[in-house]
């Protein structure tokens, strides 16, 4: 068994694919994990980023895909585990193989693990637009704290931006130290690890009780069905959600 | 607005069903607050598996009909509250500024006379969309009998209006519902109907750009899934609607002579959603699905039923039939198809490439042939009890979500 090992960049990915095919071999696993356990048989190779050797790689990319070759990679590569760096890896290298776009050929597990990787991050950028929750902070801004699966916290600030129009907003992705941040007519999202103190607005507990209120109002209680409101509503997600919280 | 307030005013708008705030791309404008998304978004979901989209109220439950299946009929004793539009517009700015909502659904009881509701339900609506510039989504509740021109302009400033036919029939309304008539439903969805068509012929989107809805409670009167079905369709062509709901019949009023005193159940429900996404987006007629006095079959979905009452029309070829023909397969729904469709593009499907792009076979496996080798079995009582054997396993999931292929995202919002 051949195992790829990386550093953890996009970069680093399109140098594997350089090593794979100057070296004619096929790795049975890329991965950027400190970790990796190797079978008695493995053997391990670690790739070092070439940003010169990635520019034919990238170049060929286009060729075969297309435009949109570099952002559907780039946007899978938001995936929160490590399982995207084979799926990436294989995605590229199967085109290679094929010198074509292969993004439809749905008989192709490669094809088909990478669209699967894909449709996954949306549907959780999707998702987010709806479980977002914002407080109302003293000084007027609005604060929402939110621990996506993915890395998908700046995705959500277009959204946001346009709904909000000149009202400034944080969203805090808290498990990788993100904030995606508007001011009113910019945004930006950066890294931080500093706690983020919020002091509520006088009004702010009022509305999230009567949010609480409602939530509990509007059910039906002779057509519970607790199984299809966890498929929707994942348990991870409810520690940042009012009207969970209180429940 | 206080919680008690809030309690009531929710309690008593629950059991309409439609919380969906797709189909408008309204934008936002300068110094607004919010806009609204095409695809819809959920915000939450409560314990009976539905979604929260929209902030769905009543401006009051004190009603002066007498409608028999109502939890809010006028000879009810139930708390009764009434909410003045400052409140309904200060809710809904707040909760929309946390993201708790998509937007307002705002229904009301019929207070005093259908034109004073009216009046209120519109003042709510200028109130947010002129002095607060509210962007979001906004579905209004039609009054019956109210004032044409009430209704014209709100219909202007909304996203969304309903009028609720509530029974599927004439004679039904007439028993169950005194104060309402078929042409006080009827009328006002036409008009509504004629100036969405003028409007988008202009190409304007400025009058209800997403459409109007109805619903309609099943099981409170003893009309049958061909004559709804039947029903829905007429709506669909004629009246040019975005969704029909079905609402499955809940004792909410103990004392009512005229009533089942037992619910329904929701398969019935479910089997008319089927029924109705068939007609909408596979390309089915009801005629095609139900013969007029007949209920749809428990056993199967109505696809299913279709397919065993057509046996002539199967089996399919995979790698050359049409799409509109891949998708009247049980089991194969547009996804697969279209899945389907794009990769045989790169050469010959096989039964393994098929299992591989997890196209679901157990149901398709009779109807279809992979390089004209057919896999399935030959006899239709075979076939029957197969389907159905699948159908008792299958029992416990859930309603299967359609969402719009072209959307790439599943739509979720308010499709149950």
């Amino acid at each position: 068994m051949l195992v790829y090992k990386y550093d953890g960049t996009i970069d680093g990915i399109f140098s594997c694919v350089f090593t794979a095919f100057t070296k004619k071999e096929k790795p049975d696993l890329i991965t950027a994990r400190e970790d990796i356990q190797l079978a008695i048989d493995g053997q391990l190779r670690f790739v070092q980023t070439n940003y010169e050797n990635n520019k034919r790689i990238i170049t060929a990319l286009y060729r075969y895909i297309g435009i949109n070759a570099l952002s559907d990679i780039r946007y899978a590569f938001r995936l929160g585990d490590d399982s995207k760096s084979s799926v990436i890896f294989n995605y590229i290298y199967r085109t290679f193989e094929y010198r074509k776009n292969i993004s439809t050929k749905f008989s192709e597990e490669t094809v088909l693990a990478f669209y699967d990787t894909v449709k996954k991050i949306a549907n959780e950028v999707h998702r987010m637009k709806g479980f977002v929750r914002f407080s109302e902070s003293a000084q007027g801004f609005f604060y929402a704290h939110i621990e996506p699966d993915n890395d998908i916290a700046d995705l959500l600030l277009p959204h946001f931006m346009m709904r909000f129009k000149g009202i400034p907003f944080i969203i805090h992705d808290v498990r990788r130290n993100l904030l995606a941040m508007y001011d009113g007519k910019e945004s930006k999202t950066i890294n931080s690890n500093q706690t983020i103190y919020v002091q509520l607005s006088a009004e702010e507990e009022s509305f999230q009780k009567l949010w609480q209120t409602y939530y509990t109002s509007i059910n039906i209680k002779e057509r519970k069905n607790v199984k299809l409101m966890n498929t929707f509503l994942p348990i991870r997600y409810r520690e940042h959600l009012v009207e969970k919280i209180a429940n | 607005m206080d919680a008690r307030k809030l309690q009531i005013l929710t309690e008593s708008a629950k059991y309409d069903v439609s919380c969906s705030s797709s189909g408008s791309s309204r934008k936002n404008t300068r110094g607004g607050l919010g806009n609204a998304s095409i695809s819809g978004i959920c915000h939450s979901f409560t314990e009976d598996g539905r979604c929260i989209s929209l902030l769905k109220i009543l401006l009051t439950n004190d009603c002066s009909y007498d409608c028999q299946y109502c939890v809010n009929r006028h000879s009810n004793d139930v708390p009764r509250a009434i909410a003045t539009p400052d409140e309904i517009c200060d809710l809904v700015l707040n909760f929309y500024k946390r993201n708790y909502i998509e937007g307002l659904f705002l229904s009301s009881a019929i207070y005093k006379s259908p034109d004073y509701t009216m009046e209120l339900l519109l003042e709510v609506v200028v109130k947010l969309r002129k002095t607060y510039k509210f962007n979001g989504y906004i579905h209004l509740k039609g009054i019956p009998n109210a004032d044409y021109s009430l209704i014209q302009q709100a219909g202007n400033l909304v996203d969304r209006m309903s009028f609720n036919i509530e029974l599927p029939s004439e004679k039904s309304l007439k028993l169950l519902a005194p104060q309402k008539s078929k042409s006080s439903i009827l009328l006002p969805m036409k008009s509504v109907a004629l100036e969405y068509l003028e409007n988008k012929r202009e190409k304007k989107h400025s009058f209800l750009p997403a459409g109007q809805t109805t619903q309609m409670i099943i099981g409170a009167s003893p009309e049958s899934d061909g004559q709804i079905v039947r029903l829905s369709q007429a709506l669909y062509k004629n009246y040019k609607l975005k969704r029909v709901y079905y609402s499955s019949y809940i004792p909410a009023n103990q004392n009512s002579k005229l009533l089942p005193s037992t619910p329904v159940g929701l398969l019935r429900e479910h089997r008319l959603y089927q029924a109705d996404w068939l007609m909408r987006f596979y390309g089915f007629s009801a005629e095609e699905i139900i013969d007029e006095n007949h209920n749809l079959p428990t056993e199967y979905d109505p696809k299913c039923a279709w397919a065993l009452r057509n046996m002539g029309f199967f089996p399919i070829e995979i790698n050359t039939a049409p799409p509109e023909a891949l998708v009247r397969v049980p089991g194969i729904g547009f996804k697969g198809a279209s899945k389907i469709v794009m990769a045989r593009r790169f050469g010959k499907l096989t039964f393994e490439d098929l299992q591989k792009m997890r196209i679901v076979l157990k149901r398709a496996i009779h109807f279809i042939t992979v390089n004209g080798k057919f896999f399935g079995k030959e006899r239709l009582n075979l076939i029957e009890s197969d389907l159905t054997l699948i159908n008792t396993l299958d029992n416990c999931e859930q309603l299967n979500l359609f969402s719009h292929p072209e959307l790439k995202l599943s739509v979720l919002t308010g499709e149950i």
